[in-house]
């Protein structure tokens, strides 16, 4: 019965969905108009409508698995063939579902937000969750009218279904949609707590000390999101590369930029109460990107390999970010009395000062970015198609990201109001040095172990514009390196201050600390700051990586089986092809899979004359589309650089192939970044515990979280980043030695990261007691 | 908070039972009871437990069918789960909006926003910790640090006595009620002073906060 009707049924659910919704909204607003007892009907209401939202989600989970083809979507974006994994990921695999996914997520989000306002914030959280009723009725109008996951075919059920994208039948691309919706969506609370302060006039500084909680979620799951969407394309694409400037990939990295100005900026309205109507500005900039990021994937009017297909889509969007802006500057500008500063930058030597150029510099990140992606449209106006590619991207954000950079390092070394000449002189003396010594040594050693400190690049432009460029992009290695030493001295440094002036406190109190336990008391009572200096070293990391692209190299050769082509230091030998299933030297997973057919080339690899392995790009021929198969990348990963290899033609008879070896230095710097990043943010949000107040499940939970948290972070740096192929020895063969750059780690780290982690929040945990006078640490007496 | 909290609801109580045109709210307190047992289908304990026991036979459910027949049905077990949740919440809003359901005690204490005051004084107090770890990571000259204290003490010590104010009214009336209540129930020892009762607590002078911590 329940088959015969699911999809009507479905489509009754997303009609409920909007029911329930605009009813949460109504009786939202009368909770906000002084009948605080609705508020009960409010918060019940909203978790009704999650739960429907939930409901349709699993409906069409069961759709999948049941392969229901009389469902258009389901016919489009499965077929009988595809594992259980692959059905659930076509989930999100296309626009409809990808819609109904993210409302999932929104819900997710708004339960969360409406447990944890339970008794806090009571004049705002009305309008919190009327705010946020207000986006999912919008996407549930989305659905309904213009993108229906549970329409059917109008020819009637098919007999099987066209099947999942091959380039979407990847691991990466399991989790990265959901991590990079997860950060888009995550936007959206920030947004209604500003809207719910905006409307009830409550523009103090306590919302917003919330408010960056969420944002900062928001933006851990974007910098996840962004760097699973790299190493989906570094690994699946095969171009060489991890980011190409494409408009959907500039799309998820705008509200990047402005959410990170804004977890800095809210510091300078929380300590000097200033900019209030720059950060109200940033928050819902910031949900107004997420829109328009959307916007520009799924309305087709900029072509990019992420794009979902054409629809009309476009026009709810483009009506929904008119309301976005239109009420946001309403409020803005009804408010704004109430949003104008008393204070004032008192000294360019300040923390404040800095923080706001800091904020320009990612603010100027952004608009580049953001006015760079939309010129092709743009330049249709004075009908003229203006196209703008990675190289114009490259050159013109090397300053900028430098300058952030450099900003980044700066900061920290301010206090608030005004800095002396003297602590100033003081701060800067080792970074200073770490700065100077760094880009002596690289000049000294870089060309000699392949990284020189200057890469002569061609002129970009003619006249002085592009003379600046070129040699900023020439000394682009050696500064990077030169401020990642800046950097991680002023990390140092801070941490070094910090402990030491724990241990003088605690000695004081006659109750002296170790160095070990002052860190890990430090960072445990400190975790806003401390998390963020941890993210910024995760920034270091992936800047690292990011300049190990001045010494990339390519080549493209043509070898017949027995040849040996030297790259770098590596030497690779071509040994033959063979094709999966049928060779004997298949693997009985290789043999077993009859979806597709696997061209594997086999090569043998030695570095500077050790042998490192064998490493196997290959081609599938996917049964659903023969014509155009897909390229498996082989790589061989270290910290050094990685060994990135991919066929490109290959004659059945000859087996003379063409391929394309690449040496990518310091790309592995870019994943442990990310994971670095990703790490200092989980300290940032980590929510204060209490012994006294939780029991003894609060030490279970700390440890338990945090272990998971490292865990899978580091699970994610070091799992195997060469692709299918390589790792698998022919069936038959004794093993490859192993890989050295396969990182044995890659099998150890997690527990023993892990481990260690838990240990360290153990001790914090540990080492917190109350006080005599019964007051616990951090709390100030009053 | 919790007694501004008390105050504002109680206005609500009477505001609601004048639109009505129903009996003054301590008649209306009398007859609780009475209109809790006709509204309430099952007692607070059962509802309690079934709140308890209800998901854990639903994921019980869904691991036995997961293991039994499939990721299917566990997929249906799970969507059965989520709508019998959603009915029941429409049903917990409907009842909420409706005035079927009592006020409880968790729900009166969430009443108890923060006051604007409240909120001015964690940020004083957040500075002042801010200070002390300047302070000792040697970010701030002498002579800045006092100034900025002196002035964050000045603001912190005008924002408690604004909250002291602020709360007195409503805090007196609670004592009031709570003294009327235990002398009715006979635990009361002893009448206090009417002075003792409106007197406030002793105001604390601000102290600096420990250094390098943050709540």
């Amino acid at each position: 019965m329940l088959w015969q009707s699911l999809p009507e049924f479905g489509t009754g659910v997303l009609y409920s969905i909007l029911i329930a919704a605009a009813y949460t909204f109504a009786v939202s607003l009368a909770a906000g108009r002084g009948r605080p007892r609705l508020l009960t009907a409010a918060r019940m209401g909203a978790y009704a409508t999650c739960g429907l939202v939930l409901f349709g989600v699993l409906l069409l989970a069961y759709a999948f698995q049941t392969h229901d083809f009389r469902i258009r979507y389901v016919s489009h974006y499965s077929d009988r063939s595809m594992s259980t994994t692959y059905l659930l990921t076509s989930l999100w695999g296309g626009q409809d579902g990808s819609l109904l996914w993210w409302s999932l997520l929104l819900s997710i989000y708004t339960a969360a937000a409406v447990a944890w306002l339970k008794g806090r914030y009571r004049e705002l959280q009305p309008f919190v969750i009327a705010t946020l009723m207000v986006i999912i009725a919008f996407f549930s109008v989305l659905m309904l009218f213009s993108a229906n996951p549970f329409e059917t075919n109008i020819a009637g059920a098919r007999p099987d279904g066209e099947g999942l994208n091959p380039l979407l039948q990847n691991y990466w691309m399991i989790i990265h949609p959901p991590a990079l919706y997860t950060g888009f969506v995550g936007c959206s609370v920030p947004f209604a707590f500003c809207v719910a302060a905006l409307v009830t006039g409550r523009l103090d500084n306590e919302w917003i000390v919330a408010t960056r909680k969420w944002m900062l979620f928001g933006f851990m799951f974007l910098s996840i999101g962004n760097v699973l969407g790299m190493r989906w394309a570094y690994e699946e694409l095969g171009w060489g590369g991890y980011w190409a400037w494409d408009p959907v990939e500039n799309a998820a990295c705008l509200p990047w930029f402005t959410a990170a100005a804004y977890v800095h900026s809210t510091m300078i309205q929380e300590r000097r109460n200033m900019l209030k109507v720059w950060n109200v500005f940033l928050i819902c900039f910031t949900f107004f990107l997420t829109i328009f990021g959307t916007f520009l994937t799924r309305s087709g009017i900029i072509s990019s390999v992420h794009s979902f297909a054409q629809s009309d889509i476009g026009t709810y969007f483009l009506y929904f970010m008119g309301l976005i802006a239109g009420t946001s500057l309403g409020l803005i500008v009804w408010r704004l009395p109430m949003l104008r500063s008393k204070s004032e930058i008192e000294a360019v030597a300040s923390r404040e000062a800095m923080f706001v150029v800091n904020n320009w510099a990612l603010l100027g990140a952004m608009t580049f970015i953001l006015v760079s992606t939309m010129f092709p449209k743009l330049s249709e106006l004075w009908h003229e198609t203006v196209t703008v590619g990675p190289p114009f991207f490259n050159r013109w954000l090397a300053p900028i990201g430098i300058t952030i950079f450099a900003l980044m390092g700066l900061a920290p070394l301010f206090g608030w109001r005004k800095t002396s000449e003297g602590a100033l002189r003081q701060a800067f003396k080792w970074p200073a040095i770490a700065f100077v010594s760094a880009a002596a040594l690289h000049f000294a050693i870089g060309g000699s172990i392949g990284y020189p400190a200057m890469v002569p690049r061609d002129p970009f432009y003619p006249g002085l514009v592009g003379l600046i460029l070129q040699k900023i992009g020439s000394l682009a290695p050696v500064v990077v390196i030169s401020l990642a030493a800046f950097n991680i001295a002023v990390i140092a440094q801070e941490f070094q201050r910090g402990v030491a002036a724990r241990m003088r406190s605690a000695l004081k109190r006659a109750e002296p600390e170790g160095a070990l336990s002052a860190f890990f008391n430090l960072v445990g009572k400190n975790r806003r700051r401390y998390g963020g200096y941890i993210v910024h070293l995760g920034i270091v990391g992936m800047f690292v990586g990011f300049v190990g692209s001045a010494w990339n190299l390519e080549r493209e050769v043509t070898l017949v089986p027995g040849q040996t082509h030297q790259i770098g230091n590596f030497d690779i030998k071509y040994l033959g092809t063979r094709m999966c299933p049928g060779n004997p030297k298949c693997s009985a997973e290789e043999q077993a899979d009859l979806n597709k057919r696997m061209l594997f080339a086999d090569f043998d690899v030695h570095e500077s004359g050790r042998g490192l392995g064998q490493i196997h790009p290959a081609k599938f021929f996917y049964a659903k589309n023969p014509d155009g198969p897909t390229t498996e990348v082989s790589l061989l990963s270290s910290l050094r650089q990685d060994l990135y290899t991919v066929i490109g033609t290959i004659d059945p008879q000859s087996k003379r192939g063409t391929f394309r070896f690449h040496v990518n230095p310091l790309v592995m710097w870019i994943w442990l970044g990310g994971m670095v990043l990703v790490l200092g943010a989980c300290i940032s949000l980590w929510p204060d515990l209490a012994f006294g107040e939780l029991g003894a499940w609060a030490y279970v939970r700390a440890g338990a979280g945090v272990a998971a948290g490292a865990a899978f972070s580091l699970w994610l740096a070091m799992s195997p980043s060469y692709a299918y192929a390589s790792m698998k020895p022919p069936s038959g063969t004794p093993p490859p030695p192993r890989i050295h750059s396969s990182l044995p780690l890659s099998r150890s780290l997690p527990p023993v990261g892990a481990a260690l982690f838990g240990l360290g929040v153990g001790a914090v945990f540990a080492t917190r007691r109350k006080r005599p006078d019964g007051v616990r640490h951090g709390e100030p007496r009053v | 908070m919790v007694l501004d909290t008390a105050s504002r609801v109680s206005e609500e109580v009477k505001a609601e039972a004048l639109e009505a045109d129903q009996p003054a709210p301590e008649v209306a307190e009398a007859r609780e009871p009475a209109r809790l047992e006709k509204v309430e289908l099952v007692n607070p304990e059962t509802l309690a437990l079934l709140r308890k026991v209800v998901p854990t036979v639903w994921l019980l459910a869904t691991v036995v069918a997961g293991l039994m027949f499939g990721v299917q049905i566990v997929l249906l077990v799970l969507a059965a789960g989520a709508l019998t949740l959603v009915i029941t919440l429409m049903w917990s809003s409907v009842q909420s909006l409706t005035g079927g359901t009592a006020l409880g005690f968790e729900e009166a204490l969430g009443m108890g926003a923060p006051s604007k005051v409240e909120e001015e004084k964690r940020a004083v107090l957040r500075a002042l910790k801010d200070l002390e770890y300047e302070r000792g990571v040697g970010k701030i000259s002498p002579e800045d640090y006092a100034e900025l204290l002196a002035k964050y003490r000045a603001d912190a010590k005008r924002l408690i006595q604004s909250v002291d104010e602020a709360l007195g009214p409503a805090r007196q009336e609670v004592e009031a009620a709570l003294a009327q209540r235990l002398a009715r129930a006979g635990l009361a020892k002893e009448a206090p002073p009417p002075e003792a009762e409106a007197k406030p607590e002793p105001e604390n002078e601000p102290q600096p906060a420990p250094p390098a911590e943050e709540s």
